[in-house]
């Protein structure tokens, strides 16, 4: 019993910082169906700066989190102009998508090697264990969590109390149709990608704890990830990216618990079956099939 | 509202004027040097079948089909260069055949037309909106994509008008409502008509909206085969029989059964 209560804790737990991960994606995908491969790279990257601050600065890893945020608009900005008006006039913008953001992630991939190199990095864990309902959950784990949930509440919040998000969900919905109604298609776009990019970069640390390290190629699963939670969770939707999180989350822990060889697996079985019982995702109104 | 009282718009100043539009999709033209003047003022309804181009040409007016070849002028000013946002800024406004956006609220479908605009202008417009349309406000909070065909219609027109445009372009106000709900909508557009703020140009291919246009045009395979006052379109036989085709045997009067 105390197995399957520590199951559920850290699953939930591991499922917010999940849910962290996906916002991001879900903006880029949802928006401008960019199929952002190196989304796992720039969440790579923020860690990285992380383990330079407190490498060579020696202060709290966390505080890579305020400095990522304008960095990754910054780049998020350049990047956006470089390639997205080009790729939107591509006929398929999807595919297209995804082979540029193979070489995007491919080129940050070969810029942390040439300056990290191969060998896993770690952070030293935040501070003594939290202690709920008796047991011991790690302080880096229960931090994640922690900044996730306000992560998650800011993204609401951008999309559902600002005029921007109305207009980012009016182009997820049917780009067509907000292009009719006057949206300024342009602004919406390149702010989805700028905060897509800062949310990718901001979870970047608190990666660097859950994963217990961080190397070039982490990157790459993470993207996968990313992708599993937002399918589940449905695209566009901050509350199904939660969601998806935490089931994402729970299916991995418990199942580390209970049948530890499956582990790697039964998130993308979840994944599977999402995709095949209901396309939409769990929490879709049918704002796109994704 | 008859074709007599219209006639003296249709020859007050242009709204819209386009010459020699065409236009397509890949090696498929669809417009072939199409002419179409829309007066100041006036109703002007669009007829022909189902693949005629209707749809082409207001999507090539509003700016989301580029042009092959033509211009457009409006209120004076040549915008066939001009993206749709700008267009809809100088108070152009589209309301495609779908309208609306089925997955956001009801509400949410209304502001997201006037999201450039400040916020005070915003719950104004939303007000005036609310009183001419008092079901949209009841049913403000539900998603739109559960309202009836009819109201989402409605929805459609209520969030073109959101902006107070000078010239609406409407597809299809009828298509797939019930005969009842044609009705309704063809009061509701004959009001927007009766206010005089609004220019209308409205695809159609149901006869009964003939009851609120000043002046008929007629696009058959892509081009223009009849255009003037409603009260010419109805007494023109061999005009009745080039928009009713071959299916109808040539009709000495319009009934609004329309095809």
């Amino acid at each position: 019993m105390r197995l399957f209560e520590y199951a559920l804790i850290s699953g939930v737990l591991y499922g917010l910082f999940y849910g962290f991960i996906g916002v991001g994606l879900n903006l880029l995908f949802g928006v401008m169906r960019l199929v952002n491969l190196a989304h796992g790279d720039l969440v790579v990257w923020g860690g990285y700066l992380a383990y330079s601050l407190t490498t060579s600065a020696h202060v709290n890893p966390l505080w890579a989190i305020p400095i990522s945020i304008p960095l990754a608009l910054v780049a998020g900005f350049l990047l956006y102009v470089l390639t997205v008006p080009r790729l939107r006039r591509s006929p398929d913008t999807e595919t297209s998508s995804l082979i540029l953001f193979f070489g995007v992630s491919q080129v940050l991939e070969a810029l942390a090697t040439m300056k990290y190199g191969t060998n896993q990095v770690t952070l030293p864990e935040l501070g003594n264990p939290v202690t709920i309902f008796g047991q011991q959950y790690a302080a880096s784990l229960v931090a994640s969590a922690a900044l996730a949930v306000p992560a998650l509440a800011l993204f609401y919040l951008y999309l559902y109390r600002t005029r921007l998000g109305l207009a980012t969900r009016a182009v997820m919905a049917n780009e067509e149709e907000a292009t009719a109604s006057g949206v300024r298609i342009r602004l919406v776009a390149t702010s989805a990608f700028m905060i897509g990019l800062a949310f990718a970069a901001a979870a970047g640390p608190l990666a660097t704890f859950m994963l217990g390290g961080i190397n070039p190629t982490t990157g790459g699963g993470l993207t996968i990830t990313a992708f599993t939670i937002i399918i589940i969770g449905s695209l566009g939707n901050p509350a199904g990216t939660a969601a998806g999180g935490v089931l994402y989350g729970l299916a991995s822990s418990l199942t580390q618990a209970y049948a530890t060889a499956w582990t790697g697996m039964v998130p993308y079985a979840l994944l599977l079956v999402v995709v095949l019982v209901r396309p939409s995702g769990l929490f879709g109104r049918r704002v796109r099939v994704a | 509202m008859s074709g007599g009282e219209g006639g003296a718009s249709v020859s007050g100043e242009l709204c819209l004027e386009a010459r020699g539009l065409s236009t397509g999709y890949g090696a498929l033209r669809v417009l072939w040097d199409v002419d179409l003047t829309v007066a100041r003022g006036s109703a002007t309804v669009l007829l022909g079948a189902n693949g005629a181009g209707k749809t082409t040409l207001l999507r090539a007016l509003i700016g989301l089909r580029p042009l092959w070849a033509g211009s457009i002028s409006y209120e004076g000013h040549a915008i066939e260069r001009w993206s749709p946002e700008r267009r809809i800024a100088a108070g152009v406004s589209y309301v495609s055949e779908m309208g609306i956006f089925g997955g956001l609220s009801v509400e949410d479908n209304l502001r997201v037309v006037a999201t450039g605009l400040s916020r005070s202008t915003m719950r104004g417009q939303l007000e005036r909106t609310y009183a001419q349309f008092p079901l949209l406000r009841e049913r403000r909070r539900e998603p739109a994509g559960a309202l009836s065909g009819g109201q989402r219609k409605l929805l459609g027109l209520a969030k073109g008008l959101m902006r107070s445009p000078q010239l609406l372009l409407m597809d299809e106000p009828s298509a797939g409502l019930s005969p009842l709900a044609v009705s309704e909508m063809v009061t509701t557009l004959a009001q927007v008509v009766a206010d005089g703020s609004v220019t209308l140009l409205l695809a159609e291919q149901n006869a009964q909206v003939l009851e609120l246009a000043t002046t008929v045009t007629i696009l058959g395979g892509g081009r223009v085969s009849f255009s003037g006052p409603v009260g010419e379109f109805r007494s023109t036989a061999d005009v009745a029989e080039q928009f009713f085709g071959l299916a109808h045997p040539p009709a000495s009067t319009i009934t609004p059964e329309g095809e």
